[in-house]
């Protein structure tokens, strides 16, 4: 025969049910929002709409909405949104790297030359960023990805804006990529 | 007094519907991932919930506890501490990301630090109703076991769906997370842990002694459940994955038995001679 069910344990007063509630309540509260919130500060990982990305204080953009930054490993800046990351290349030098027309033209080598995919690369579009200098940029696609690269210059310093993402995604943050690269501005030579 | 005027039901309410919303994109995520293998790891991982559940409460009839009070410990485990985890843990891990240079280091203890204080939460919960009878530290044992088993089936499947995804056999790769983290894992892994750190909660609400001595009974044994927990989870024999898993076990069931057959050989002494006169159960252990 089983044995019989033990007494009921200790009846809780009042004020000790409502100390326990709230003591599981707040404790509740610093697991899943303090927590998260100071993870996110000590990281680095807070970033919100209309805040400012510099990258090794050669270049800055303006965050659109819905990115946020991801581990670029502390040589580039990486913001991700989605699927979608974009990677912040520090400025270079002209003389050093070449001008927005030769760069672009070597990534675009590079994508033909990749063995892995086989890239429908699209034309080069030109236009101009809000500091007025000369910005370059191309989408091109394969089966599984997108990969869409902006290379802005000023004539001394030029810089790349390098975008990965999914057919599905791509479309979906493709204006918020334009508007970011549109609020580049080159602040330094670099390297 | 109806349990419905118990301000722990609520918030134990609450936190169940945010549980639903941490979860619920995990488990989407999970099936849109690998389909056939997220339903294989349900239906394996509901048997070894079936499994687990009777094993604990065959191991555990010479007092036998409410189902109802069983099956919140299980829900606590299964669906608060796992979706409030998916932010917990996250938050944990940039704060120990931060000041711990080792990623693997950094992830072990982000876990033990926040996974265990998250179930641990929940039999904390269960001791203030008198209906779940909690008077022992094997009570407390027992729905430490409960909710670390349901932290530990839900997490497992979802890893288990997503280790799927990525595999060319997804079936294969369930089955695999199901001998692994279940049934070899079983004596060492959430159960153990929580159980551990309940004994400790046990001392803090149920023991008479000093208020100084009840509080680092119960703050030595969550540490050492959390540095169990990491120690686990932690990069240390990873050389040899096999090694490192029954070792690292080996110390965690080691240490959780080193606390439970002195409390249960105590039970069953004081047990024995009061049901025999009196028959007064077991008061409160340590």
């Amino acid at each position: 025969m089983a044995p019989p069910m033990p007494e009921p344990g200790p009846v809780a007063t009042r004020r000790q049910q409502w100390t326990g509630a709230i003591a599981i309540a707040v404790s509740m509260l610093l697991l899943a929002v303090v927590a998260p919130w100071a993870g996110d500060e000590l990281s680095g990982q807070h970033i919100g709409a209309g805040d400012t990305l510099t990258a090794n204080d050669t270049v800055s953009l303006t965050v659109a909405e819905g990115w946020s930054l991801g581990d670029g490993g502390g040589l580039f800046t990486l913001i991700e949104n989605g699927d979608t990351t974009l990677t912040l290349v520090p400025a270079g030098s002209v003389a050093e790297f070449g001008t927005a027309e030769e760069t672009i033209a070597t990534d675009l080598a590079a994508l033909e030359a990749d063995p892995a995919n086989e890239w429908s690369i699209g034309e080069v579009q030109t236009s101009t960023t809000d500091a007025g200098d000369t910005a370059l940029n191309v989408v091109s696609s394969s089966e599984a990805s997108v990969q869409e690269i902006w290379v802005i210059s000023d004539g001394t310093s030029v810089v790349t804006l390098l975008v990965i993402s999914t057919p599905d995604d791509h479309d979906r943050v493709a204006a918020s990529i334009a508007q970011m690269a549109r609020s580049v501005r080159i602040l330094g030579e670099g390297l | 007094m109806s349990i419905v005027r118990h301000p722990v039901t609520w918030v134990y309410a609450v936190l169940l519907v945010i549980g639903v919303i941490g979860l619920v994109p995990l488990l989407i995520a999970a099936f849109e991932g690998s389909p056939a293998g997220f339903l294989l790891g349900v239906v394996l991982w509901t048997l070894f919930t079936v499994l687990a559940w009777w094993a604990i409460r065959r191991f555990s009839r010479t007092r036998p506890r409410p189902r109802l009070a069983t099956l919140a410990a299980f829900a606590w485990g299964a669906i608060i501490a796992t979706g409030l985890g998916r932010w917990a843990t996250g938050g944990v891990g940039d704060i120990a990301g931060a000041v711990i240079p080792d990623e693997g280091w950094a992830g072990a203890i982000a876990a033990g630090v926040s996974e265990e204080p998250l179930k641990l939460l929940g039999v904390f919960a269960l001791s203030l109703f008198a209906a779940t009878r909690m008077r022992s530290a094997l009570d407390f044992v027992y729905y430490g076991a409960f909710v670390g088993l349901g932290f530990m089936v839900v997490e497992s499947l979802l890893y288990a769906a997503q280790g799927a995804q990525t595999g060319d056999s997804p079936m294969t790769i369930v089955v695999e997370y199901v001998i692994l983290r279940g049934i070899l894992a079983a004596l060492w892994s959430h159960p153990t842990f929580t159980a551990l750190a309940a004994i400790g909660l046990a001392v803090l609400v149920r023991s008479g002694a000093s208020a100084v001595r009840r509080w680092l009974a119960f703050l030595g044994m969550l540490v050492l459940a959390m540095a169990l927990h990491a120690l686990f989870d932690s990069p240390v024999l990873e050389s040899n994955m096999m090694v490192a898993f029954f070792a690292k076990g080996a110390i965690v069931l080691a240490v959780f038995l080193a606390f439970y057959l002195p409390l249960r050989r105590r039970a069953a002494r004081e047990a024995a001679p009061l049901s025999e006169e009196t028959q007064e159960p077991a008061s409160a252990s340590s």
